[in-house]
């Protein structure tokens, strides 16, 4: 039977439709919307009625890469809890958790991303916000030959910043110095700042290892945050912690 | 020098708006002029009286171009043209979708997990949630000689929609940030000491990689012990969610 070109056009467009769900079932239904990432940590956390706080888009590549990596960072809050996830898009991929796993909070949460302190939580009447992020230098010493670790903390700084109230459920702190971050860093790092400490003061080694190789200890920086009304009082104070790894680098 | 027919072709065809069909409609024009030629020809007709003739019977070249213009409708000739070239593109992008990314195992994998799905045991504790029903029941529980209990509880999840996949990881129940107790209190998730590494004596962690369906969820969680557990309570306050499901494990006799 010849088909007319009408026909013709039907049936493609029938093998299209087909093509198209097989190529977005074999990529695991990607959601390509900030909506459809919300759904999607909603049935996975069996969570409901999720909203979005904070929504940050950064891209990279690897080197020899063709296409870039969009990444899409997400807090969101249900009730009282909060929830950070990311979802990275390269071509028509999307991977959850690509760079960062999720993680939840009751009443606040707070995200280090690209040299900013965003700190989410119920801030209706919160007119302004100061934070203090608290290290300490740790080294922890590995002896293969005892196979024992020896932990090693020192000095403590604490870093305060001025907050941006973005929102009644976020306010953000910048605290890199400089524009570039650890893009415009040496070879070892800057020296000063939140940054710098993050990076430079958690360091695992083991003894003996003649290539000096320094491992990045994962450590929990305590952070308090501090709510101020319209007139300057103090309205509340919370007790929280950050990974040292979320507040260096770009991700 | 273009003959009278190529001439007439080509009036033909200007009167086409379709302009990629003209090709193939002055090729099936050249058939009929030809086949209308050689018939003349046969019944004893000369070269130059046949091609008058045969051209003669063609028809007004702007009638015939119009009339054709009718049919080869330049939308459903640009429809059926894009429709072409997407089918190419996306078999092209179900070829490589198929071959780079491993979609095509978890596509089977999800519909075998989900296929060969072992119903909760009516004793289950359950709860409804929004997206689906969470089912928990007891399951084994081991005690190695040094002392440490090992409990197992077992998980299922039904969910009304395909609880969303990732073709590259195996994200189960141990993702999810439930709280675990028994009756000495909270058991952690499992985080081994950051100065020894040594792992602690009571924490909880996923057993296996689990079943993952589209729809239907299997895991499995150890609770890792001191001794061995009478009950154990599941909940989810992060979420704010009020429920608990308990297990029970029967006494040994």
């Amino acid at each position: 039977m010849r088909l007319t070109r009408g026909q013709k056009t039907l049936r493609n467009a029938l093998l299209c439709i087909l093509l198209a769900a097989l190529v977005y079932a074999m990529l695991g239904f990607p959601p390509y919307t900030v909506r459809g990432m919300l759904d999607r940590v909603e049935r996975r956390y069996l969570l409901s009625d999720l909203e979005p706080v904070l929504v940050e888009r950064s891209s990279w590549r690897y080197s020899g890469d063709l296409l870039a990596h969009h990444t899409t960072h997400l807090i969101a809050r249900t009730g009282d809890s909060y929830i950070y996830t990311e979802f990275t898009r390269h071509g028509l991929e999307v991977r959850p958790e690509y760079r960062r796993g999720t993680k939840m909070g009751r009443d606040a949460l707070c995200l280090g991303l690209n040299g900013t302190l965003y700190v989410a939580g119920d801030f209706t009447e919160a007119a302004s916000a100061a934070v203090e992020v608290t290290a300490q230098r740790t080294t922890r010493m590995y002896d293969p030959e005892t196979e024992e670790y020896e932990l090693v903390t020192q000095e403590k700084e604490t870093f305060s910043y001025e907050g941006e109230k973005a929102g009644d459920a976020l306010f953000s702190f910048r605290y890199r110095e400089g524009e570039e971050g650890m893009t415009s860093w040496g070879a070892w790092g800057p020296y000063t700042g939140l940054e710098g400490a993050a990076y430079n003061w958690y360091s695992s080694y083991t003894k003996g290892n003649r290539d000096g190789g320094r491992g990045i200890l994962h450590g929990d920086l305590p952070v308090k945050v501090t709510l101020y009304d319209g007139e300057g009082g103090v309205l509340d104070t919370l007790e929280l912690s950050i990974d040292n790894y979320e507040l260096y680098g770009n991700y | 020098m273009r003959s009278k027919f190529e001439i007439w072709v080509d009036a033909v065809c200007e009167q086409v708006r379709f302009r990629p069909d003209r090709k193939a409609i002055a090729r099936e024009l050249r058939v009929h002029y030809d086949d209308h030629v050689k018939d003349l020809l046969r019944l004893g007709r000369s070269q130059e009286l046949a091609e008058e003739r045969a051209l003669a019977a063609m028809g007004n070249a702007q009638e015939v171009g119009w009339a054709l213009d009718r049919v080869h409708k330049p939308w459903l000739g640009w429809l059926w043209e894009t429709s072409r070239f997407l089918a190419l593109v996306l078999a092209a992008l179900a070829l490589v979708t198929l071959f780079h990314t491993v979609g095509w195992s978890s596509l089977l994998r999800r519909t075998v997990d989900e296929l060969c799905w072992e119903e909760p045991p009516a004793s289950a504790a359950k709860v409804e949630l929004e997206h689906g029903t969470l089912y928990a029941a007891p399951g084994k529980v081991t005690q190695d000689p040094g002392g440490q209990a090992f409990a197992e509880i077992r998980l299922w999840l039904q969910t009304r929609d395909p609880l969303g996949v990732d073709p590259y990881y195996s994200y189960g129940i141990k993702n999810w940030f439930f709280t675990y107790r028994d009756e000495r209190g909270e058991v952690p998730p499992y985080e081994a000491d950051p100065l020894t590494r040594v792992a602690p004596s009571r924490y909880w962690n996923a057993l296996g990689a689990g079943r993952f369906g589209w729809t239907r969820y299997r895991q499995s969680v150890e609770l890792v012990l001191d001794e061995p557990p009478r009950w154990a309570e599941i909940s989810y306050p992060l979420s704010g969610q009020d429920w608990t499901l308990r297990v029970e494990w029967e006494a040994e006799s």
